[in-house]
């Protein structure tokens, strides 16, 4: 859980995947989390596209971060975000309409996804445009595996169908739980998994916690 | 802060802003023709889906000038909130009008949406489709399955209404559950090409 890598660019994606995952550790973005987790399919447009916006406003900040004066910082960030939102829906509605179709609904809340002006405001406004752009894609593929694996608890159980393939219906045994789909059963889903990832990452922090010099490592900060 | 930074942080958003602006639009510059273009064949294709026995569209100048005193025929019927965005003529293998094929703009809950719908000579309503809509996933988008849209196809009727349940009668159309206003919205657009294609076939 806690593990290094020695490539800083690998840490940084690890990072945003497992150690700061957005959803499940820093809990941002909570809104498209609970909207768009009903179908797998609807999950998997929204964390691919989020990830496009986050790597390259990510980008953007970084190269501009001598630029933008602190005092304005927070509209300039809004503005580029809004900017490269707005391009990638007009590009994608001329050159790949299908997906288009599929996902055009969620663009737009891009804008709005914490997870992108937290980002620039927590790492992208301090470090370089390789590492920034590392951060945004670990931050991206940690949003997307948490919505998929949230919208596959919802969508299996709750409506026996993942990717919008039946898998299974109504029988003596089990009946899909139809309240997993509707909008408490996105918390229910949300509040077990961060549960058992707390109790994990616990078992974990004791496991580790004098497997080194204790010594000299000044309690490993995993003083449990 | 003094008047000094204020100017100077001032300019570097406006900066940042007009870079921005410039940046859309190119974006939509380059993207728009090809949006556009497409968006014309897909409302094309949409006609030729719903009109199967049609031969082929025209754009008819005497429906072109019709087209104009759009607004008295619609207030005439009743009808407010939709609008014609164009009416083509339908002809068959010989060069016969059989009926009109029109795409309708009405307000859904989210906001614009532009119906397809085709009506043969006697007024006889051969099918809607949706053609843009940004209605809400799971709810408003219901509206363009087939199941909702295959409740106006060869009815011929003064006008649709929506009912809650089931329809028993003619020219109801079942209500999507949780999204009454964007059924509304595709009603009234059958209903306001009901009243033009009537219009068009009386002059």
């Amino acid at each position: 859980m806690n593990k290094k890598f020695k490539n800083p660019f690998i840490d940084q994606i690890w990072n945003g995947i497992i150690r700061e995952n957005p959803t499940f550790v820093l809990v941002i973005g909570m809104c498209p989390v609970l909207a768009v987790t009903t179908t797998a399919s609807n999950a998997l447009g929204m964390g691919l596209s989020s990830t496009a916006v986050l790597i390259l406003s990510n980008m953007m900040i970084a190269a501009m971060r001598k630029i933008i004066p602190d005092g304005v910082r927070m509209p300039a960030y809004i503005v580029i975000v809004a900017t490269f939102v707005t391009i990638t829906d007009f590009l994608m509605e001329a050159y790949t309409p299908d997906l288009y179709k599929s996902l055009g609904v969620y663009i737009p809340l891009i804008v709005v996804n914490c997870i992108i002006l937290g980002r620039a405001e927590a790492y992208a406004n301090k470090n370089t445009v390789g590492m920034s752009a590392a951060d945004g894609l670990g931050m991206g593929i940690g949003f997307t595996v948490a919505l998929l694996l949230i919208s596959s608890f919802r969508e299996i159980l709750g409506a026996g169908e993942w990717f919008g393939n039946t898998l299974y219906t109504e029988s003596a045994f089990f009946a899909p739980i139809g309240i997993l789909v509707k909008s408490p059963g996105a918390f229910f889903v949300l509040a077990i998994i961060i549960a058992m990832k707390n109790k994990w990452k616990w078992n974990a922090d004791k496991k580790d916690a004098c497997t080194h010099d204790c010594l000299s490592c000044g309690g490993c900060g995993t003083d449990k | 802060m003094d008047m000094k930074k204020i100017m100077h942080d001032t300019m570097i958003l406006f900066v940042i802003c007009i870079i921005s602006g410039l940046l859309l639009g190119l974006a939509h510059e380059v993207t728009y023709p090809i949006t556009a273009a497409r968006k014309a064949e897909e409302k094309a294709q949409s006609y030729r889906d719903i009109y199967v026995d049609a031969d082929h569209f025209e754009d008819e100048e005497r429906v072109q000038a019709l087209l104009e005193n759009q607004a008295d025929v619609l207030s005439a019927a009743g009808i407010s909130g939709a609008a014609i965005n164009d009416c083509m003529t339908v002809y068959d293998a010989s060069g016969n009008i059989i009926g009109y094929a029109m795409s309708v703009a009405t307000s859904g809950k989210v906001g614009g949406m532009v119906t397809a719908v085709c009506y043969s000579l006697d007024g006889t309503v051969l099918g809607v489709k949706i053609l843009e809509s940004s209605e809400t996933a799971g709810l408003g988008s219901k509206a363009e399955e087939p199941a909702f849209t295959d409740q106006f196809a060869g009815k011929m009727v003064s006008a649709f209404k929506t009912v809650k349940g089931a329809a028993s009668a003619d020219g109801e159309v079942e209500a999507i559950s949780g999204a009454t206003i964007t059924s509304d919205a595709v009603v009234l657009a059958a209903n306001a090409g009901i009243a033009f294609a009537e219009y068009c076939a009386a002059n």
